[in-house]
């Protein structure tokens, strides 16, 4: 039996710490902070996704929906999209990108390789905290997964 | 031996070939009268012998005096044509032939000379034996010499007939000769120079058709061997210019991609700490505003507003770097569909206000549709934002046809500006009203001027402090010599 306290329905994977703090806020704020990991990187997200490294005691379930940067240490944020997208256990995986960017070019790559949504981080504070808060709500509460994601393999 | 040379050589052949010509046919026409003349004086030799034979006869039968004279006479001119016939001849047997004539014309006037002896003037019709004996002997001699003489006609005339065909045989000759000597000499050269030119045309396109082609070769000393060393030459600069060339594109290439490189982050990590620290300040205000007074919650609007306003210059030099980076692509475009499309999305900036928008007739245009949208956008952006407070704001657009452009034109009843200052008007971040008066960065204008370059039209503007402004921008309507040029430069290249 897989224990609440392991069930995580949102990654955020952001190597900015204040960026982060700012979007957990917004999501405590509507209670949706409870089940949320946070990694700094794009390898320790595919380590929690493949279930390897530190989190290859974890149970082997998905969140909800992966909210992702694009500029990340590492691996960054188009080469997780391309290894999540390439697994056939993750191929379904709702993931949105959240970044500061606004280039055209990076809006097309996502899109290319077949990401869900894709929001540019507003740099003034009520309306990002607003816009992660109806991320959250979005895609935790309103939007449903084909039940095989969820499921533990 | 060089092509220059061989053709000079070759221009000089005919000049000899005539002088060899007239001296054959000058010496050859020299003989052949020398011919003539012998056969001529044969004949006349001939003629002279028979009027001796005459005159002899007569005188002997008459004895007249004018007939001594005549034939003394026709002997002298006999002798002057043996003369010039011993003269003119150096064959052995034509010398034989004439000793023998002489030595009977020598005979004949001996004779003669003894007739003339044996006559007395006063005895007319003497028969005497012994000047019958003598004259006989003279007729004898006559006789005996006309052969000879007939014989000497015969020989000269045959001579100078087979003489004159000779000549012209080898004047044929000649001729003949001559013109397989400038065949042989011209041929090879001939060959030459169009090989030469049928390699040099077919290298030559080869380099058009874009490329460095390994070389050419033409073996040899002449001209076309410098020639081809010239074109490799040629080549090798044309080849060096083109790595200078790559060398150079490659670097440009690394700028752009650096530049690229440097908006990405401007776009990504400037936003970051921005968003933090209006995100923070946005944190003390909802946690711990209450506990602050009124001097305090402004100085956190001051932040939040800086914070904001940094995010605007942020776009907005990323949004001028990509309209230089735009690569335009020209598409005929309804104009009047397109600025009623932007000022729809003006809408929210004119809410609430009294705004009269008068639309001329625009027609069409070939331009960047991405390109010349935000050129409406932010002309007529800037209309509604310097007519703030204008009641009612009138906001005309019109179109003008000129020779070869068309020009737009933007005019409102708002703020205007000092003509003094219209040529800082189009500069990045250069303002002309404070932040306080209208809000803006000023890098609108700028990426205007930006896109409507790139079209190679151009800006103006023209307005008073407290009168409108107009703004207006030109499009060509004909394709410009520039941007041709840089079609037939890409042709090249890819070509």
């Amino acid at each position: 039996m897989v224990s609440q306290d392991f069930m995580v329905d949102i990654l955020l994977v952001e190597d900015n710490a204040n960026d982060a703090e700012l979007a957990m806020r917004a999501l405590r704020k509507n209670n949706l902070a409870n089940r949320l990991e946070w990694v700094k990187d794009g390898a320790a997200a595919l380590d929690f996704l493949f279930h390897r490294g530190s989190y290859a005691q974890w149970p082997k379930q998905l969140p909800r929906v992966v909210l992702l940067d694009l500029r990340l240490p590492k691996v960054d944020g188009i080469e997780v999209l391309t290894a999540i997208r390439g697994d056939p256990t993750t191929r379904e995986l709702p993931v949105v990108v959240l970044t500061s960017s606004r280039e055209e070019q990076d809006l097309v790559a996502t899109y290319q390789l077949g990401v869900n949504s894709f929001v540019a981080k507003p740099v003034a504070f009520d309306e990002f905290a607003r816009t992660v808060a109806s991320l959250g709500m979005y895609w935790v509460l309103v939007n449903r997964v084909p039940p095989e994601i969820r499921q533990e393999r | 031996m060089g092509i220059k040379a061989k053709l000079k050589l070759i221009g000089l052949l005919p000049l000899v070939m005539a002088v060899v010509f007239s001296l054959t046919f000058y010496r050859g026409q020299d003989r052949l009268d020398i011919l003539r003349e012998r056969a001529q004086l044969a004949e006349e030799m001939l003629e002279e012998l028979r009027q001796l034979q005459q005159v002899s006869r007569r005188f002997v039968e008459s004895r007249v005096n004018s007939g001594r004279r005549k034939g003394y006479r026709l002997l002298e001119d006999l002798d002057l044509q043996m003369l010039a016939l011993k003269a003119s001849a150096s064959a052995p047997g034509l010398v034989t032939l004439l000793s023998e004539m002489e030595r009977r014309l020598i005979l004949i006037r001996i004779h003669f000379m003894n007739l003339d002896g044996l006559s007395v003037p006063a005895l007319r019709q003497l028969d005497d034996p012994q000047s019958r004996e003598v004259a006989s002997r003279l007729f004898r001699s006559i006789s005996e010499l006309q052969p000879f003489a007939q014989r000497l006609h015969r020989l000269s005339y045959a001579a100078a007939t087979a003489y004159s065909d000779q000549l012209w045989v080898t004047e044929l000759w000649l001729f003949g000769g001559s013109a397989v000597v400038v065949l042989l000499l011209t041929h090879p050269m001939l060959k030459r120079v169009g090989a030469a030119i049928h390699t040099l045309s077919a290298e030559t396109k080869k380099v058009g058709r874009g490329g460095v082609p390994e070389g050419l070769v033409l073996a040899g000393e002449d001209e076309f061997a410098q020639l081809g060393k010239d074109f490799n030459r040629m080549l090798h600069r044309l080849a060096e210019a083109e790595q200078a060339r790559e060398q150079r594109a490659r670097e440009l290439e690394d700028a752009v991609k650096d530049l690229e490189n440097f908006s990405y982050s401007v776009s990504h990590d400037l936003r970051a700490p921005l968003r933090a620290i209006d995100g923070f300040i946005g944190i003390l205000q909802e946690d711990y505003g209450p506990s602050f007074d009124d001097e305090g919650r402004r100085l956190f609007a001051v932040v939040s507003d800086n914070a904001k306003r940094m995010e605007q210059l942020i776009d907005d030099i990323l949004s001028l770097s990509r309209a230089g980076r735009l690569e335009l692509e020209q598409l005929e475009i309804d104009m009047n569909g397109l600025v009623d499309e932007v000022w729809a999305t003006l809408s929210e900036e004119r809410s609430g206000r009294s705004v009269r928008f008068i639309c001329g007739d625009l027609g069409r245009a070939a331009c960047d549709p991405r390109a010349i949208r935000q050129v409406w956008q932010n002309l007529l952006a800037n209309a509604v934002k310097f007519t703030w407070g204008r009641d009612p704001a009138v906001i005309e657009v019109s179109a003008e046809r000129l020779p070869g452009a068309i020009r737009y034109c933007v005019t409102d009843n708002g703020a205007g500006f000092d003509p003094a200052y219209s040529s800082k008007l189009f500069g990045l971040f250069l303002r002309l009203h404070s932040v306080d008066e209208f809000e803006g960065t000023g890098v609108g204008l700028a990426i205007v001027k930006r896109f409507v370059e790139k079209h190679h039209g151009h800006v103006e503007a023209t307005g008073a402090v407290g009168e409108g402004a107009a703004f207006s921008f030109t499009l060509p309507t004909v394709p410009t010599d520039r941007s041709q040029e840089q079609q037939y430069g890409q042709s090249r290249l890819h070509g």
